[in-house]
């Protein structure tokens, strides 16, 4: 896998007016720390994609692929490759990005194989222009770094087929031929997943494409980070048992967050409290942070990203012109909600008990009919919180609705109580038809400060 | 009820008291509960006093409790002296938990002294009424 962290963008260096080794010296004099990289030209049509990551000075990765066979070299003999053109002017540019210490390790992490594990000798060998020291540097040609980089990947490919399931015979596997190939089959990649976007994980997977990666976090520090974010999208991964957790929230207008997750957990879960909860409750230590333009995601992957909300508008419209909705489209109303956990907080609860006047008590056919009474309340009594709790077989359920939006939603099954949205659908669901007995309380907006 | 507690450290403490705030408020989920049971049951006992009394029939709820050394019995009381009796105690067990979240809150920035620190803490009904720190 190569660098994963993008980083800031600092200057770009034309290679016919300086050499390699003087921009690793420059680079090891400021004690930079980020990555050069790009295309340089050595002659025969031949190109090499040079990645080179530093930490304060020290070069610590290294990853060169030769273009026209597409072969990837990397760590010491990529370091070998390079010293026969680290003090010859060539044609190319290469550019500096300036990392994070916390950016190099993520990299180091996950391109293990670039890491330079000699490093005193490589910038001997490297650092100082070939004029000085031509004759301690080993002489060794292109043809023969290439013809051993080439038995390194067979055996490697090798090796790896024979992990992976026997193919067919005369099944052949391609492999991308050039750095271009490779951008382009990256760009499908992106294309075809843009039009598969209605799965959040992949969703979340392709947002760490197009972020830009901020820093390792503590899932508090995450917390304070996301409510400092006013309008754009965060992407997160961080490891989770043996595989890796992924989620990407949307922050639209505050306080109203969307969050998704998680690969991993083979689920989606909405509202930034529950993504926070099962990060927490996962025991999750350190998450990897990337930034996301909300315009980077419509433009690059075509996303509607008010799109969320738009359904649920929509619906709210059909309750606001007095219709009754069925079972399946107050379902898909609810789980358009954002909820927060009001409901599973006895502070707040006592509040709303103790100021709340019984609007209705009494039995309804069905759940549904019941949920529709009480949005339909809600809607009819503006600038009211009304809450209603309703028992059914087997379960009770909770609800605080203001302005027609349901901001809480709980449900109590034996001894288990629970905010999660998600499965307060399921329990819902599974006794949407049965027939309930149901509360409707109206509380003063002003003994709800939580509306304010 | 009156105890004094010693701990570590600070974080040691707020531990303590985050645990203390989980407890009680799983108490006061489970008297929620009953008080909206028992309120939705008064609720229901005062519309039908409304209804006898319009056929001119006076319904008394009053219920006067027998008291052994302060302790009170009800016996088969309305729901109404349910209702208020949880009413009450919710409302003592909410002040606790208000009381030690402003506590919890207040206390985060001694958290920066950092270890080497003794703290002893008199609780009195609950809630740490005195911190005594040494070095």
């Amino acid at each position: 896998m190569p660098f994963v962290s993008s980083g800031i963008f600092k200057y770009a260096i034309d290679l016919s007016t300086t050499t390699l080794a003087k921009i690793i010296d420059n680079l090891k004099k400021q004690m930079f720390t980020g990555r050069l990289q790009g295309i340089i030209s050595v002659g025969k049509g031949r190109d090499l994609f040079i990645a080179m990551e530093f930490l304060g000075g020290r070069i610590v990765a290294c990853e060169v692929t030769i273009t026209d066979v597409g072969l990837t070299v990397k760590g010491q003999n990529a370091i070998e490759l390079l010293k026969e053109f680290a003090s010859k002017y060539v044609n190319g540019y290469l550019e500096v990005r300036e990392l994070t210490s916390a950016e190099v390790d993520i990299d180091l992490r996950y391109n293990s194989d670039a890491i330079i594990k000699d490093e005193t000798v490589l910038t001997r060998e490297i650092g100082v222009p070939v004029g000085e020291r031509r004759a301690e540097v080993m002489e060794i040609e292109i043809e023969e770094i290439v013809r051993r980089a080439k038995i390194k990947v067979a055996k490697l490919e090798e090796s790896r087929a024979k992990e992976e399931k026997p193919r067919e015979p005369g099944e052949k596997v391609r492999r991308p031929d050039t750095i271009k190939d490779m951008l382009a089959g990256l760009e499908r990649t992106r294309k075809d997943l843009s039009h598969k976007i209605s799965s959040p994980h992949s969703w979340a997977k392709i947002t760490c494409l197009i972020g830009r990666f901020v820093s390792l976090m503590k899932p508090h520090e995450f917390m304070e980070y996301i409510n400092a974010v006013k309008r754009g999208a965060i992407a997160f991964t961080t490891p989770f048992d043996e595989g890796e957790l992924r989620g990407l929230i949307i922050v639209l207008d505050k306080p109203r967050l969307s969050g998704l997750v998680l690969k991993g957990l083979s689920r989606t879960i909405s509202g930034i409290d529950k993504v926070i909860d099962t990060i927490k409750g996962k025991g999750v230590k350190e998450i990897m942070v990337y930034e996301i333009d909300i315009s980077d995601l419509v433009k690059t992957l075509s996303i509607d990203v008010e799109s969320l909300a738009v359904s649920v508008k929509e619906i709210a419209k059909e309750f606001e012109a007095g219709r009754v909705l069925d079972r399946d489209r107050l379902i898909e109303y609810i789980k358009g909600m954002i909820t927060e956990p009001l409901l599973c907080d006895p502070t707040f609860m006592t509040r709303i008990i103790l100021n709340s006047r019984i609007l209705r008590d009494r039995r309804y056919d069905s759940v549904v009919e019941f949920l529709n009474d009480l949005i339909k309340e809600s809607f009819d009594s503006k600038e009211s919180v009304i809450y209603g709790t309703c028992s059914v077989e087997g379960a009770s359920m909770k609800l605080i609705v203001y302005n027609g939006r349901i901001v809480s939603a709980s449900y109590m099954v034996g001894e288990t109580e629970s905010c999660d949205l998600d499965e307060f659908v399921n329990v819902l669901k599974e006794r949407a038809d049965k027939p309930a007995r149901g509360i409707i309380y109206i509380v003063p907006k002003n003994a709800c400060p939580a509306f304010d | 009820m009156s105890a004094i507690q010693e701990f570590g450290s600070i974080g040691e403490f707020l531990k303590k008291i985050e645990e203390d705030l989980d407890s009680l408020k799983k108490i006061m989920g489970t008297f929620i509960r009953r008080l909206e049971e028992a309120r939705v049951k008064a609720e229901n006992e005062k519309k039908l006093a409304e209804i006898f009394s319009k056929f001119g029939q006076e319904v008394k709820i009053e219920v006067k409790p027998i008291e052994i050394h302060g302790t009170k019995i009800y016996v088969n009381p309305p729901a109404g002296i349910e209702y208020s009796v949880l009413e009450s105690v919710i409302d003592k067990l909410n002040r606790r938990v208000q009381a030690l979240q402003a506590l919890h809150k207040g206390l985060e920035p001694l958290l920066s002294i950092g270890g080497g620190v003794r703290v002893t803490v008199i609780y009195e009904e609950g809630i740490p009424k005195t911190i005594i720190l040494r070095y």
